[in-house]
């Protein structure tokens, strides 16, 4: 388990500043949510934390330790992220066992004589069949491609994971089983889980601490409860008057 | 024959793509109705909505059935990045399709142009209609894409997830509009999407589409509150629910409390 600090981070796409002062803290083994709408910088602050994008300024500190502008290889297996639009995300030229045998051996998590039986573990561990280990990506259904892209991620054995709006590529019913998948493993493994998503009702299901992003700046921060039924901000209780619910009768 | 009160009337409709994917529906549409017909991917309710228009996409045609419209038809589609036309201004290609059902000069297209989205509620729409796709917002552009689908003066709209490319924000207003305009124009509409709660914000009557078939229809509120078939229930139960949001603090929070 591992806490996870951000802190004053700004964060630009060459001088076009996207992230503008955050600082957010998932304490170990929390799950943060963050939401906005599109452009709001939610992604940026995942591709920031992941180690894909640079900070202009400020600092994102893994279990209190800052880390530097370049990663170590540890650092880098520490912290994973689940892409959006898992279409796309997944190599459509390599079977899964090849992307997880990659990862496997990139990362010595296991010896080679065990890779075989680890990549079986991965797809077990994501309610997936170690049978279809030698299938592509456009072999299995939308719902499948993101356990694989789960399991990709976990394969490197990170202490936080970052899922970048996992459910939105999503029917409603697959939605929901990889929402209950993601709360399993975030338990199992002990996970921290830092949530990105522009589904409110996806983010009550799965957070325990909710941050607002608008225009790259951070709106509030709070406890779920708190945030759902008395949000502070006017934004936040704009969006959340603005999501269609079912009549009741 | 149809009767002069309806505006749809689809019968044991067959769609194939060498097998059947939408396979011997049927039901009506009355005239100032406003259906939604929900499903998940896969169930065939875009290629129903399409097939009214007769818009199939290549490799799916009617294999069976009848399909019988009275009145001209509007469509309003998804993805309002390619239902328009990114090299030509907004409103060059609204007031086209107000030309081609109209049959007016140009003059008089370009003032229906300027109507329409005074009409669609677009802001500064004198200046929008030399914008091009790309200088409009999401939620402009989706209002330019309702403009466009009201250009022919339909009788009948279909929308195909009309709000699913946008924010929820802005969702919310496009779905006020799509309603309000529904009032005003006496328009009747299908209304297809994947969201039970945007589809049960503007639809009276529901139909479930399953695997190519229709399982469950009904009254918005009736399906949605009392659903009848298993699917309908485990769609239902698969969708996640907010708590109730509580009314605002009487008093406000003072300068530099609301944020955090």
């Amino acid at each position: 388990m591992s806490s996870l600090e951000v802190r004053n981070a700004t964060i630009a796409y060459g001088r076009s500043v996207a992230v503008t002062d955050v600082s957010l803290t998932v304490p170990a083994g929390a799950s943060l949510g963050i939401v906005g709408e599109s452009g709001s910088g939610k992604t940026t602050i995942a591709a920031a934390l992941v180690g894909m994008l640079p900070l202009v300024t400020g600092e994102i500190l893994l279990d209190g330790a800052v880390l530097g502008a370049t990663r170590t290889k540890a650092q880098r297996r520490a912290i994973q992220l689940v892409q959006q639009d898992p279409y796309s995300s997944l190599n459509p030229r390599m079977t899964v066992r090849q992307m997880l045998r990659e990862l496997l051996l990139a990362h010595s998590i296991v010896p080679r004589s065990q890779v075989a039986a680890r990549c079986a573990q991965l797809m077990a561990m994501v309610s997936l069949d170690p049978g279809s280990l030698d299938a592509f990506p456009h072999q299995f259904s939308g719902g499948q491609r993101q356990r694989i892209a789960i399991a990709r991620a976990l394969a490197v054995e990170p202490s936080v994971l970052v899922a970048d709006e996992p459910t939105s590529a999503l029917d409603v019913s697959v939605q929901a089983t990889v929402i209950e998948l993601l709360a399993r493993l975030k338990q199992e493994l002990s996970l921290t889980l830092v949530f990105i998503s522009h589904d409110l009702a996806v983010v009550n299901a799965v957070c325990d601490t909710v941050a607002v992003v608008k225009s790259g700046a951070l709106v509030e921060v709070a406890p779920r409860e708190q945030f759902f039924r008395a949000p502070q901000s006017p934004y936040s209780r704009a969006l959340l008057e603005a999501v269609p619910r079912l009549p009741t009768r | 024959m149809m009767a002069t009160d309806q505006a749809i009337r689809v019968r044991d409709l067959v769609l194939s793509a060498r097998v059947p994917v939408v396979n011997g529906i049927s039901f009506d549409v009355a005239r100032g109705e406003a259906v939604g017909i929900v499903g998940e991917s896969g169930s065939g309710k875009s290629l129903t909505l399409r097939s009214i228009i007769s818009l199939l996409p290549t490799g799916v045609t009617q294999t069976a059935g009848s399909i019988t419209v009275q009145g001209r038809v509007g469509m309003v589609f998804q993805d309002p990045l390619t239902a328009l036309d990114p090299l030509m201004p907004v409103g060059r290609q609204v007031a086209a399709a107000s030309r081609f059902a109209r049959g007016t000069g140009r003059k008089a297209a370009r003032a229906r142009a300027l109507e329409l989205f005074e009409q669609v509620r677009l802001p500064d729409p004198v200046a929008k209609l030399g914008a091009y796709p790309h200088q409009l917002s999401g939620g402009q552009r989706q209002r330019v894409v309702i403009a466009l689908a009201l250009a022919t003066d339909p009788e009948i709209l279909l929308c195909d997830e009309p709000t699913t490319a946008l924010d929820v924000t802005v969702q919310k207003q496009v779905l006020e509009l799509l309603g309000q305009l529904r009032e005003k124009l006496g328009l009747s509409m299908v209304f297809v999407s994947h969201d039970l709660a945007v589809v049960s914000a503007v639809c009276t009557r529901l139909i479930v589409m399953r695997d190519g078939q229709i399982v469950e229809t009904g009254d918005t509120l009736a399906v949605l509150t009392a659903p009848q078939h298993p699917y309908t229930q485990k769609l239902l139960g698969a969708v996640l629910a907010l708590p109730v949001l509580g009314t605002p603090a009487p008093i406000p929070p003072s300068p530099g409390n609301g944020a955090v």
